[in-house]
């Protein structure tokens, strides 16, 4: 790995730790997922300072360049991260329709409740 | 014992009035629910001028989620038996006696079949296909012969509206259901039924979108059948 996408790869991380801190701080990211995307940043700061790391991995793989082996990484990390947001999503959908469902049948019995004391307002 | 008739229903202004005031002819002693899933036409208007007794979901969930919506209206209400049913006029009323006679002959899920003596309306060809296809494969995985297998018009015990309550599929249910209640041994019945076609709306599965339900329910009976 030459010099200089160690450099790019150090800048990007560090630019996207203090990104991911903002936006923290602004209460927009919940603390699971900052841990997640700093722990991220971390591996690819390890890597870009120590870049044997990643030329044992290809050795290991049979990756020629090293930089292909960071990138197959890189690459598995994200698919992952995106399977495990689908499986947020599929739970957070349910938790959706759940109360979507609440609080139509709320609705109903708010309205069968007006009925009724209207009815008994008239026959009083 | 107390029954609840579920009508999930989307865009069907055409047609709601209708099934309704015929439901009521002919069961006027049992309750329904409407379950209007966010309709775009006027569905609500009309239930509302009619005073039918109707839960209106704010958004948009899908047939299984409107479904779903009534099996937790039942449940909540403590019903002891819910009958799901179409609004676009494809059920009859009449059957519902049979249905409910079936389960208090102690069944837990009694299915609607239009294909047990084959009369009425048979569904489309490629839809019957589909149908065959979910009946094979709920027989090999579990021994429980179930010809309409897609059949929206059911009835089903306490036990199962408690189940259906806490889990029900998003999209084209009914394979899924019955793979799963076939598959922990719930005693299953079907009884025959001369369908209509649909009097008004239009289908939830277009050409475009079949396939891919097609595949994706079948993906879910397999996994109820696994399971």
């Amino acid at each position: 790995m030459d010099f200089t996408l160690q450099a790019i790869l150090i800048i990007l991380a560090v630019t996207f730790v203090c990104f991911v801190l903002l936006i923290t701080k602004k209460q927009k990211l919940a603390y699971k997922f900052t841990l997640m995307w700093l722990m991220f940043s971390f591996a690819i700061l390890i890597i870009a300072l120590f870049p044997q790391i990643i030329m044992a991995i290809s050795k290991w793989i049979h990756i020629e360049t090293p930089v292909n082996a960071l990138f197959l990484m890189i690459l598995g990390a994200m698919i992952l991260i995106i399977f495990f947001i689908t499986i947020g999503y599929s739970k957070h959908n349910e938790k959706l329709t759940r109360l979507i469902q609440a609080n139509a049948i709320l609705e109903n019995r708010i309205r069968q409740l007006e009925k009724s004391r209207r009815q008994d307002n008239d026959n009083n | 014992m107390k029954t609840l008739i579920i009508i999930p229903a989307y865009n069907e202004q055409e047609c709601i009035e209708q099934t309704i005031k015929k439901l009521k002819k002919y069961v006027p002693e049992i309750d329904y629910v409407i379950i209007n899933d966010c309709s775009k036409d006027n569905t609500l208007e009309i239930c509302m001028q009619n005073k039918f007794n109707v839960v209106d979901l704010p958004i948009n969930l899908g047939i299984g989620g409107a479904v779903q919506t009534g099996y937790r209206y039942a449940e909540q209400n403590n019903y002891d038996i819910a009958i799901q049913m179409d609004a676009d006029g494809q059920h009859n009323p009449e059957y519902i006696k049979y249905l409910i006679e079936e389960i208090q002959n102690g069944n837990d899920l009694v299915i609607a079949s239009r294909f047990l003596r084959k009369e009425g309306f048979q569904s489309t060809f490629l839809r019957r296909i589909g149908i065959n296809l979910y009946s094979k494969i709920i027989e090999l995985f579990t021994n429980v012969k179930i010809t309409d297998t897609t059949s929206g018009y059911r009835a089903v015990n306490r036990k199962v509206i408690k189940i259906f309550a806490k889990k029900y599929p998003i999209d084209y249910p009914e394979p899924e259901t019955n793979a799963m209640l076939a598959k922990k041994n719930f005693k299953i019945k079907e009884i025959p039924v001369k369908m209509e076609e649909r009097s008004g709306g239009i289908s939830s599965i277009t050409p475009s979108n079949s396939i891919y339900y097609a595949i994706k329910v079948g993906l879910a009976v397999l996994m109820a059948c696994l399971s």
